[in-house]
């Protein structure tokens, strides 16, 4: 009777313990946390794919005989190598999502840029890959956090580049066959982060503003309805979170409607995840860009290219400000006076990211002579020591 | 005992799977404060209940304003018992204003909504009728165009022509003669002239006009009584507190008066009911004892590619009425629609499927809570 009581409460205790362990979440304390990697996808309207990703579609359809994307192949290879402290990447069938762990990771490709610039002779080849690192929770279909990696690869050639020889510069950023790789840059950026399956809270750019004098020197492949906006938002973005490591949400134009973000994966599947509201929201306006010849002589010219664009941090509810600001950003770019023609948005682009890099890093740093510098109003000290403070809760 | 030890954890787990995502709603408020430094320890918890009692407004509001109708009458209890309601707090921002002596907080409030929810759905009236409440009875049909006949223009044309001429001839003849002589030679010159002018006008005036007449499609539907929109509102209606009757098994008792046939045969030619059904309908629902008739059509659109997706994509759109049949005439005590509401799938059948789901559960939510805010019961 005795043995019997016990197997009896023995097998309850059992069963207790397996619900104990089913019921609980998948965080152990001081291990690093599961995360399954879904794959690689393709960000936004499915239909525009074929015009802003040419190049990686191309590499991604090459397994589409063989009933697989060439893309989740170089991804599934590289994702191993990438070591972030905290993460065990759990790495096995893309499709079967549903039966690995809550925490999920894809890479979402948000932008291909390609441009070739003719510097006398030769052929200076420009690609700019942007993609999110989406940690989301796959049983809520929620995204957890966000991290931007923007990536580029300069090649020259004496011959311009082909269609071929640009698809095959574009793999080499995937596959990390060149000095440039997509995922040793994830891994680079995101050194220092904690990845956690919640985060308490989260910042994010929620308007990005253009104006005219800014658009004029837009290429034309940032020409496109919301194209710009994800662009400098994006650029924004990926140096706060590599150099202040806070949690994002990511920015998706017009996410007011239904705030949900939808993509592809490379494989095909779709998914579509819910954005959280950021708690602390970023506005920016990119006023525009200008050009200053400095000095000439008979090997060429020096020229200085300015940025200039306004900063604003604040609380949505409460419209309280923590950081507004004009900033600008100079930059000289020497034109050998060989040099066919000159192309003039990479020296912007530079020159605006230098300004996004340089006021993620004076957060908490502060110092009066970059204030000085770079706005000239010195009550910004104040705001970016301040600002401080808001990014140490999105840690 | 082992077994019943088995299934429980089965059930556990099973709850465990279905649990559902607390939702994050910002809060804020503003209190007056005794110093021009800061807030005391009691006025800062003050400003926190206040905030989590504002967040919890911002998450109801979102719904329709019967909603916010049946919080009213539970807002003392959730006040009083903030905490079983927000599960976590995160303060975003805190603030003394030393001139005005007040102190304002900003707060990230993780709800457990599914305990509001409860709360606010047990405060209706039809909750807390009991056995009292009254069975409710639905009619939703789903419907695809089967055959859509196009009318030519009908064309009327008319031309009026005026023709107007006039006009005059004018003649002149002048004859002159000149003689002259010189050294005994007469010279003789004779001219003669003639002019005749002829001006003719005609006009032709064209007057036209005429109308064109374009007779609507006549469009015939397919109707079908689909099993996801009967369980999609058997499950609302249910889970808000009615007693609900579906309709196939009221026809037997309604004596012949409601005839859920009758309804497709209507719908199948337009939006229109006769009055016939309707009335039928009514009194039948009244025989067999049921107070309320839900009546309402989820039209099936055309399937089309989702551009984000690249999904099948397939709009419904839903309009219904509830009736009030207890009366001698029925009253319409709830709408709602025309809504629209897209599903995806891989294929048009589970697109269809998903949007006539999602479109029967929001309508009837949006009926079951006008019926709420209204006392019924």
């Amino acid at each position: 009777m005795l043995r019997h009581l016990c197997f009896r409460w023995g097998l309850r205790l059992f069963f207790v313990g397996i619900l104990a362990v089913m019921q609980l979440p998948i965080v152990y304390a001081g291990e690093a946390i599961k995360v399954q990697f879904a794959g690689f996808a393709f960000g936004g309207d499915h239909s525009t794919f074929g015009n802003r990703f040419p190049h990686s579609q191309r590499i991604n359809q090459r397994n589409e005989a063989e009933g697989g994307s060439q893309l989740n192949s170089i991804a599934l290879a590289q994702i191993g190598k990438v070591s972030i402290d905290g993460v065990a990447w759990v790495i096995g069938d893309l499709g079967k999502l549903d039966q690995g762990p809550a925490l999920a990771m894809a890479m979402v490709l948000t932008r291909e840029t390609v441009s070739i610039e003719q510097i006398g002779d030769m052929h200076k080849l420009v690609v700019d890959l942007a993609a999110e690192a989406l940690f989301f929770d796959f049983k809520e279909q929620q995204v957890i956090a966000s991290f931007p990696v923007v990536v580029q690869l300069r090649d020259v050639s004496s011959v311009p580049p082909d269609e071929a020889t640009i698809t095959a510069r574009v793999q080499s950023i995937f596959d990390g066959s060149s000095g440039v790789s997509l995922f040793k840059e994830l891994a680079s950026s995101m050194k220092g982060m904690t990845v956690r399956e919640k985060y308490k809270l989260r910042i994010g750019v929620r308007e990005v503003q253009i104006e005219e004098p800014a658009r004029n020197f837009m290429p034309t492949n940032l020409a496109k309805p919301g194209a710009a906006e994800q662009w400098l938002a994006q650029s924004f973005s990926s140096y706060l979170v590599a150099n202040q490591h806070v949690a994002l949400v990511p920015y998706i134009k017009d996410s007011a409607i239904g705030n949900k973000m939808a993509g592809r994966f490379a494989d095909g599947r779709v998914f579509s995840l819910t954005l959280p509201q950021p708690d602390y929201a970023v506005d920016l306006v990119l006023r525009g860009f200008k050009k200053v010849r400095y000095s000439e002589n008979s090997a060429g010219s020096s020229w200085i290219y300015g940025a200039f664009s306004d900063i604003r941090v604040y609380e949505q509810l409460s419209q309280r400000e923590y950081f507004k600001g004009s900033l600008k950003q100079g930059a000289t770019k020497i034109v050998p006076a060989s040099q066919k023609g000159t192309e003039d948005w990479p020296a912007f682009q530079e020159t605006l990211l230098k300004l996004y890099s340089d006021f993620s890093e004076q957060i908490g740093v502060a110092d009066k002579d970059w204030v000085k510098s770079h706005s000239g109003d010195t009550s910004l000290v104040d705001s970016l020591k301040a600002l401080n403070n808001i990014m140490e809760k999105c840690r | 005992m082992i077994w019943r030890t088995v299934i429980g954890a089965i059930f556990l787990v099973s709850c465990g799977a279905a649990y559902s995502a607390p939702v994050a709603e910002k809060g804020m408020a503003t209190v007056g404060i005794a110093s021009t430094k800061a807030a005391s320890a009691d006025e800062r918890n003050d400003a926190l209940r206040k905030a989590k009692i504002n967040a919890i407004e911002r998450y109801l509001s979102q719904g329709t304003g019967a909603r916010m109708k049946n919080y009213e009458q539970v807002r003392g209890r959730i006040e009083n018992n903030i905490d079983e309601f927000v599960l976590q707090v995160s303060v975003l921002d805190e603030q003394v204003d030393a001139g005005a002596k007040r102190y304002s907080i900003v707060v990230r409030a993780e709800l457990n909504t599914v305990r509001i929810d409860n709360l606010v759905k047990g405060s209706s009236a039809v909750a807390k009728a009991g056995a009292a409440k009254s069975p409710l009875t639905f009619i939703f049909v789903a419907r695809e165009q089967g055959s859509v006949q196009r009318f030519d223009t009908r064309e009327f044309k008319r031309e009026d022509r005026k023709t107007a001429t006039g006009g005059q001839t004018e003649k002149a003849l002048s004859e002159r003669n000149d003689e002259s002589q010189s050294g005994g030679t007469a010279k003789v010159a004779a001219s003669m002239a003639s002019r005749e002018a002829t001006n003719t006008n005609s006009s032709i005036t064209v007057e036209t006009g005429g109308s064109k007449t374009q007779q609507a499609d006549k469009i015939t539907y397919r109707v079908s009584q689909s099993g996801e929109i009967n369980s999609a509102m058997t499950n609302v209606f249910s889970n808000t507190g009615f007693d609900v009757v579906e309709a196939e098994f009221l026809e037997q008792e309604s004596k012949g008066g409601l005839s859920v046939t009758a309804f497709r045969a209507d719908f199948s030619q337009g939006n229109d009911l006769s009055s016939k059904t309707l009335r039928g309908a009514a009194d039948g629902a009244r025989a067999a004892g049921v107070a309320y008739i839900a009546i309402g059509t989820l039209d099936v659109g055309v399937k089309d590619a989702d551009p984000v997706s690249g999904l099948d994509r397939i709009y419904v759109t839903v309009t219904g009425k509830v009736y009030d049949v207890t009366g001698r005439f029925p009253k319409t005590v709830a709408a709602v629609g025309p809504l629209q509401f897209a599903g995806l799938g891989p294929n048009s059948t589970v697109a269809r499927t998903n949007a006539l789901n999602d479109a029967a559960s929001r309508a009837a939510n949006e009926l079951a809570e006008q019926l709420n805010s209204k006392g019924v019961q």
